[in-house]
């Protein structure tokens, strides 16, 4: 504001004389001074708290992670070309093989203190580890003379008979049988070995795999959702992930600690028998994977869909109406106590908590409505199972939700027209709505829709009502259809982070990201809608 | 701008001839009555929603206190509230609910009148372009984010700096504090707006008398403004009430209840920011998320906090509206 007077102008002597007056101006000066530092500072509190925000959800999306398998990938290729077994049952391995001269067991040599009566020992690999490999072969095996561990990666390699290896051993096939121990001997071992990795395997390879690990029940429960035949490669290799494979998230770490504390966390995967890996949580794989109850494995296709379902929905029912009601206010309403009753009645509503809508939802939507929002009225589902916590709902609670807010701004851009304009087209002829319809509504449209798409990016990110109405906790269903049960992003990013577990928070903290990308680019449409108006504007 | 004079505006859109003015308001035009009367229902559907959100919570909520457990004294005075014994008490959910709020407007209302007077008084034109679009980044971001914010990142510097013995992993203090910082582009920009509107004439009176520029804010154009400000930290207020994810998120799982209000204000426990609590937005959050038979008491007990939720807010929205248009300042 140019009205302060420039000092300059004032020449020294209009100032107060003495020097207690000149001591009390230089107070003053410098009290103006220090407040001005305070409240350039607390300008700079809105930046520092975006940044810190970013810094904090970048941080948990990228870092070290510690994870042990189950199985590690080299053990579960193993297990294909072998007999595989646990360490429990080794004494019945030994047993399965003693006097099988075509056999060799392969174990730590800390399942054996002593190598048994009937069996060869050879230890494979360090010799001086502490943990170390030793293979059993039996004393009526004749031809095993100096098996090494070269050797046995060939045998590893080798067709299936030994007759393969060397012409003039027995064509009797291989039959190798490792011991799986809990220490990781035999994974460290695997995993040394340059075994073709878990892409390799085909789709017979994996279904042999599912088949010898999982329990019956369980490969059943999988045959009824869907066929295991008629799997696709890539389902049944998820299946073997989840399955056989089980990562187990031991500890994460944040990027900041990842990247400065490298050789902790690498020391510390060391003991536990695990891996240290860098792991971005925000993958391609994360979009596009169904939920699941391993964080590892989990993704947000369920919700990413959920979400642009309802907001299609918010959309379809709140915006026509929006826009409908600011001009019916703007235009049509004479200033009687209908159009004052609206207009006090808008601002009200646009003060409600979004909570409350969440229970108007759910007492008018979901159960009121029930038959509608289920779809049993058309037929989607029998009325018996009509349920109405469906995707619908959820579309119609967020569409009354940001309903205020798209008329309020429709209202401004309506009013923003010259009322010139409106006098001109009544001087030709034209009736009200054809006044709005050809000359107001062009000229405000750009504002209207800036200040839908606003409302709807705020819906977008809307979780409280969305949970009170009533939200799937756990869905790996893709939603297909109005009445489908849902999930959203922001409720996903909810659950996720309510879990004590911390690897959550790190896929919490990818979705988080994805989530305000979504909000970016539809900010970014509304600014870029904006500008394009306003330069088109003589 | 396509303003299209021509045939279809002079034939009145409905392909009939042109007659005398007057024969022309006398004439039926269903399409342009169908047109008024659609957007005449969407205009109801505001009031609609209205009347649903009044209906809905009432009668809920009447249900509830007309259940022979339930007396209306005892939850209007209560301070234990614990569905499975039968226990109404609404106080520790108000106290949660006033405890994060007023921390909200502890953090939001110094800071914000702070950047409005840099915003309105201080900055230069360019300075305001970067910081006008930050503050209302801030406004954007959803509350969930918030919540993740709250608990990630604020709590455990609570933590460090008052000690993990003192500060429990859920606590209002987080909660308030991000909430403050949720709502704190509303505290700013409703009370640039009031400084801004204050007449320059002002400030040059001041300036003339030999105020300096702190002088002429602090004295002159703060005072000025105030009802404006006033209703903006109302507003605030409002919405740091009805907040919910980040208090669902960062404020703990279970009201912090007490046998009376002797024990409850003894040694001020009710009030220990660094303790969990849980508001009443968090209290209607994990009930209605969890599995929630519909007509049972906890489902009826939602629509009572509902109601008097509601009416929290609205008598602040409305307490707001009415400071600013009873105390506006008029210069003409």
């Amino acid at each position: 504001m140019g009205v302060f007077t420039d000092k300059a102008a004032v020449g020294a002597s209009d100032w107060p004389q003495g020097a207690g007056e000149t001591s009390r101006t230089r107070r003053r000066r410098v009290r103006g001074r220090v407040w001005r530092g305070l409240l350039r500072v607390s300008t700079v509190f809105g930046l520092l708290v975006l940044t810190t925000l970013l810094y904090n959800v970048v941080n948990s999306t990228w870092g070290y992670v510690v994870v042990r398998d189950q199985l590690s990938e080299q053990l579960i290729v193993l297990l294909e070309r072998s007999h595989i077994t646990h360490a429990e049952r080794r004494v019945d391995a030994l047993r399965m093989v003693d006097g099988n001269p075509h056999a060799v067991v392969v174990l730590s040599s800390q399942l054996v203190p002593a190598v048994p009566d009937g069996f060869r020992g050879v230890p494979i690999g360090d010799q001086h580890a502490a943990l170390a490999l030793i293979a059993l072969v039996p004393e009526t095996n004749r031809f095993l003379l100096g098996l090494d561990e070269t050797l046995l990666r060939q045998l590893l390699r080798a067709g299936s008979r030994w007759a393969d290896l060397f012409p003039h051993w027995p064509t009797e096939s291989i039959s190798l049988v490792f011991v799986v121990d809990d220490d990781g001997v035999l994974s460290r071992w695997a995993a040394r070995q340059d075994l073709p990795n878990l892409d390799n395997l085909g789709t017979d390879a994996l279904l042999a795999v599912l088949e010898t690990h999982l329990s019956a029940g369980l490969l059943r429960r999988y045959d009824r959702e869907e066929p295991m035949a008629d799997r696709s490669r890539a389902n049944l290799l998820a299946l073997v992930e989840e399955r056989v494979k089980e990562p187990e998230v031991l500890a994460t770490f944040t990027l900041r600690d990842s990247l400065v504390r490298r050789g902790e966390i690498q020391a510390f995967a060391e003991s536990e028998g695990a891996i240290a890996e860098f792991r971005s949580w925000l993958t391609l794989g994360f979009l596009v994977r169904p939920q699941s109850a391993n964080a590892a494995l989990s993704g947000i296709r369920t919700a990413l869909l959920g979400s642009l379902w309802v907001i299609a929905i918010t959309i379809i029912f709140s915006v026509p109406l929006g826009i409908g009601a600011a001009i019916y206010l703007e235009e049509f309403s004479s200033r009687n106590w209908f159009g004052r009753l609206v207009e006090t009645n808008i601002n009200n509503l646009a003060g409600v908590p979004s909570i409350i809508y969440g229970m108007l939802g759910l007492v008018i939507f979901v159960r009121a409505l029930t038959q509608i929002t289920s779809g049993s009225l058309f037929g989607a589902v029998s009325a018996d199972e009509a349920s109405g916590r469906t995707i619908l709902s959820a579309g119609l609670t967020l569409g009354l939700l940001i309903l205020p807010v798209i008329i309020i701004t429709g209202q401004e851009a309506i009013r923003a027209v010259p009322d010139s304009l409106r006098e001109a087209a009544y001087g030709v002829g034209c009736t009200r709505w054809q006044c709005v319809r050809w000359h107001v509504l062009p000229m405000a449209v750009p504002g209207i829709l800036t200040g839908a798409i606003l409302a709807v990016s705020r819906a977008l990110g809307e979780t409280a009502p969305l949970v009170v109405i009533g939200a799937a906790t756990f869905i790996s269903v893709d939603p297909t259809n109005l009445f489908a049960k849902f999930t959203v992003l922001p409720i996903q990013i909810y659950q996720w982070t309510a879990r004590p577990q911390a690897e959550f928070r790190n896929i919490a903290a990818a979705a988080i990201l994805v989530l305000l990308a979504l909000l970016l680019i539809t900010n970014a449409t509304a600014v870029l809608l904006r500008n394009r108006a306003e330069s088109q504007r003589i | 701008m396509s303003v299209k004079p021509g045939a279809e505006v002079l034939t009145g859109g409905l392909g009939m001839e042109v007659g005398t003015p007057q024969s022309l308001t006398k004439r039926r035009r269903p399409f342009e009555q169908f047109m008024h009367g659609a957007l005449w229902l969407c205009g109801a559907i505001s009031i609609l929603t209205t009347i649903g959100i009044v209906y809905m919570l009432g009668q809920e909520a009447l249900l509830f206190f007309r259940r022979s457990e339930v007396r209306l004294l005892d939850f209007l005075t209560g301070w234990t509230w614990q569905p499975q014994t039968l226990q109404f008490g609404i106080w520790p959910l108000v106290n949660a609910t006033m405890g994060a709020s007023l921390m909200a407007m502890a953090l939001a209302l110094p800071l914000g009148l702070l950047i409005a007077i840099y915003l309105s008084e201080y900055a230069g034109s360019r300075a305001r372009r970067i910081l006008k679009p930050i503050l209302e980044v801030l406004a954007g971001i959803p509350t969930v984010v918030y919540g993740y914010f709250a608990l990630t990142f604020v709590t455990p510097i609570l933590r460090n700096l008052f000690g993990i013995e003192v500060v429990e992993i859920f606590n209002i203090a987080s909660a308030g504090l991000v909430i403050g910082v949720l709502v704190l582009p509303t505290v700013t920009s409703m009370s640039e707006d009031a400084l801004r509107a204050v007449p320059l004439a002002l400030r040059e009176a001041a300036v003339g008398l030999g105020a300096t520029k702190l002088e002429t804010s602090l004295r002159v154009v703060v005072p000025a403004a105030l009802s404006g400000i006033s209703a903006a930290f109302i507003v605030a207020m409002s919405r740091a009430v009805g907040e919910t994810m980040i208090v669902a998120v960062a404020a703990g799982a279970g009201p912090r209840n007490f046998a009376d209000w002797g024990e409850a204000l003894g040694g001020l426990r009710a009030l220990n920011p660094f303790q969990s609590a849980e508001t009443m937005t968090g209290h209607i959050v994990r009930i209605s998320g969890g599995d929630i038979s519909y007509d049972s008491l906890d489902y009826d007990s939602l629509f009572a906090i509902g109601l008097l939720l509601f009416l929290m807010t609205l008598g602040l929205n409305i307490f707001s509206r009415a400071i600013a248009r009873r105390f506006r300042e008029r210069y003409d």
